[in-house]
């Protein structure tokens, strides 16, 4: 297929297929797309992936992602800086972000524990998090790990490594999504929300 | 729930079929190799989203054809389910009540089946994942929640024997592993207790389908054997405590081996003549086939109790070896409300049977009444 195009279109072809869930077909009608954009338009999105990349870095106390190190999280002196909240990646620092509920500090591991791809935990960014805890004064751990077989592992590996450093650890609830129906709720989370059930 | 209407295109020896079944017996009668299980396959298929005579779809597609087509027309109570599948092209089409879905995998469940093959003399002559296997594959449609329960459990597995291969090869990081014993011991005893639980529910069942089967000469008992070695009453905390101790015990073995030892990945279901003989070691061939075929019924009682509706019976060529009082014993015990599909060489007049029933004709790839 691709011989029928010229070459800058093969090549902006293959190089859009390269990305995550995109395949040859869609690669197509992108690179076609951009071919059709007024030429600003195309310029404007080249130098934003190119500014992105060169401006972007992970901030040096928490791993989050920022053009500036430390981010303004960790520079904020509004927020709370004795409660630490741990999640597996950036996208998961900006959810919690826009629930506007948390104002303590976060903590950015890049990942979960996982033995089948070779993730132990040297791999993440635990090391970082031990220091932080023992020069920082932090009164509480919040473990924010997805709640699926990875997260939890990394979730009690990390308890059983912050709790002799005599520091508050605590998770998410996990239950019932808001406005969801309790007949459509698989089994597990229904069994840990009773686990969990709260006094009224 | 029983199927009223199945068609079949392209599949195995089947060019293009469409038949209405009755909802009780169906007698499939034909020469050998000429399509009958062949049309039990494709029942199978449709419920199960796989065959039970080979992983690679691309054997089912007839010869020559390019693709072959499978629908079902099921109903309860006035409440009819449509089931389609098809492989074409090695893409696969799934279609639940016309809606598509794209893994096959969404066809499990839907229709419950119980499945008899002489290959299932295997679940109790053959080694212990035979009997695994078996459980496995009845738990799941006995208890919906069994294949999810099962399959966080294999993940854990794996994950877990992933880290035991590179301590093996010198990496060290022991407080990981306990991480992950302790995953596989949350993950691993549901999967122990469901199985106990179920042994222990079809226990009556299974020994009054033996016991009709063989003259009332015989019993049968099935054990649930782990190293853990729970208590009388299956408890999840007790197979917990079991699990943990039995991994603690073998925890320097797996490291030299690099491979998770303990679990219900390993686990026994020992099956008992007489309360002492292990059928597997003692039994002749006939007292074998008889308890694998007493173990697939009692699942259909199993299934029948706990999804409040019978599944669907398939019995492959089950009368050849058995001599004419089991036979007759057998169809006695087919009166339960099941609708049944059995497939026969014998002459559909030998079989003995009051209730409604049909009888098809199978002949290269035929399949018309008779």
């Amino acid at each position: 297929m691709m011989n029928y195009y010229p070459k800058p279109m093969s090549r902006l072809i293959k190089e859009l297929a390269k990305l995550p869930g995109i395949g040859p077909k869609t690669a197509q009608r992108l690179a076609f797309y951009l071919f059709e954009l007024p030429r600003d338009e195309v310029v404007g999105l080249a130098t934003a992936m190119v500014e992105a990349k060169d401006s972007l870095k992970f901030c040096a106390i928490c791993g989050h992602l920022t053009d500036e190190s430390p981010c303004r999280v960790c520079q904020d002196t509004t927020r709370d800086h004795h409660l630490l909240c741990v999640v597996e990646e950036p996208k998961d620092v900006i959810a919690l972000e826009k629930t506007r509920e948390f104002r303590g500090m976060y903590h950015v591991l890049h990942g979960a524990l996982s033995p089948l791809e070779g993730i132990g935990p040297e791999e993440l960014n635990i090391k970082q998090l031990l220091n932080r805890l023992q020069t920082e004064e932090i009164n509480e751990v919040i473990l924010a790990c997805d709640p699926d077989l990875e997260g939890e592992a990394t979730a009690l590996y990390l308890a059983r490594i912050i709790k002799p450093l005599q520091i508050k650890v605590t998770r998410l609830a996990r239950g019932l999504p808001i406005g969801g129906d309790l007949e459509y709720i698989d089994e597990v989370t229904l069994g840990k929300a009773i686990e969990g059930r709260q006094e009224l | 729930m029983y199927l009223e209407k199945i068609r079949i295109d392209n599949f195995r020896n089947y060019t293009s079929a469409e038949v209405e079944l009755s909802p009780r017996l169906n007698i499939l009668w034909g020469k050998n190799g000429q399509g009958k299980t062949n049309f039990l396959e494709a029942v199978a298929f449709l419920t199960l989203g796989r065959s039970f005579r080979t992983r690679r779809d691309e054997e089912l597609i007839k010869d020559a054809a390019e693709g072959f087509y499978l629908k079902g027309e099921f109903t309860e109570d006035g409440e009819d389910l449509t089931l389609e599948v098809g492989n074409d092209l090695n893409r696969v089409l799934v279609k639940i009540n016309g809606v598509a879905y794209k893994s096959k995998r969404e066809l499990f469940g839907r229709v419950r089946t119980v499945i008899f093959t002489p290959d299932d003399l295997q679940i109790v002559k053959g080694g212990p994942e035979k009997r695994r296997e078996f459980l496995d594959l009845y738990l799941a449609q006995a208890y919906p929640a069994y294949r999810e329960v099962y399959l966080r459990f294999y993940r854990a597995l794996y994950q877990r024997n992933a880290l035991l291969k590179r301590l093996k090869e010198g990496a060290r990081n022991l407080n990981q592993l306990e991480i992950w014993s302790q995953r596989i011991v949350e993950e691993g005893s549901r999967v122990i207790l469901y199985r106990q639980q179920a042994l222990a529910e079809i226990s009556p069942w299974l020994n009054q389908y033996h016991r009709a089967m063989s003259n009332q000469q015989e019993s049968l008992r099935c054990i649930y054997r782990s190293p853990g070695e729970a208590a009388q009453e299956p408890d999840l905390k007790q197979i917990e405590d079991g699990f943990c101790r039995a991994l603690h015990r073998r925890a320097d073995e797996e490291l030299r081996r690099g491979y998770t030892l303990v679990g219900p990945h390993r686990d026994e279901m020992q099956i008992l003549l007489n309360d002492r003989w292990e059928l597997r070691v003692y039994g002749s061939q006939g007292q074998q086939r008889t308890a694998a075929l007493a173990l697939k019924l009692a699942m259909v009682d199993l299934i029948e109790k706990t999804q409040g509706t019978a599944p669907l019976l398939l019995l492959d060529d089950v009368f050849s070896e058995f001599d004419d009082s089991r036979k007759q014993e057998l169809l006695q015990l087919l009166t339960v409300g099941t609708q049944t599909l059995i497939s026969t060489t014998e002459l559909k007049e030998e079989i003995a049977f009051e209730g409604p029933r049909k009888t098809f004709k199978v002949e290269k790839g035929v399949i018309s009444s008779a």
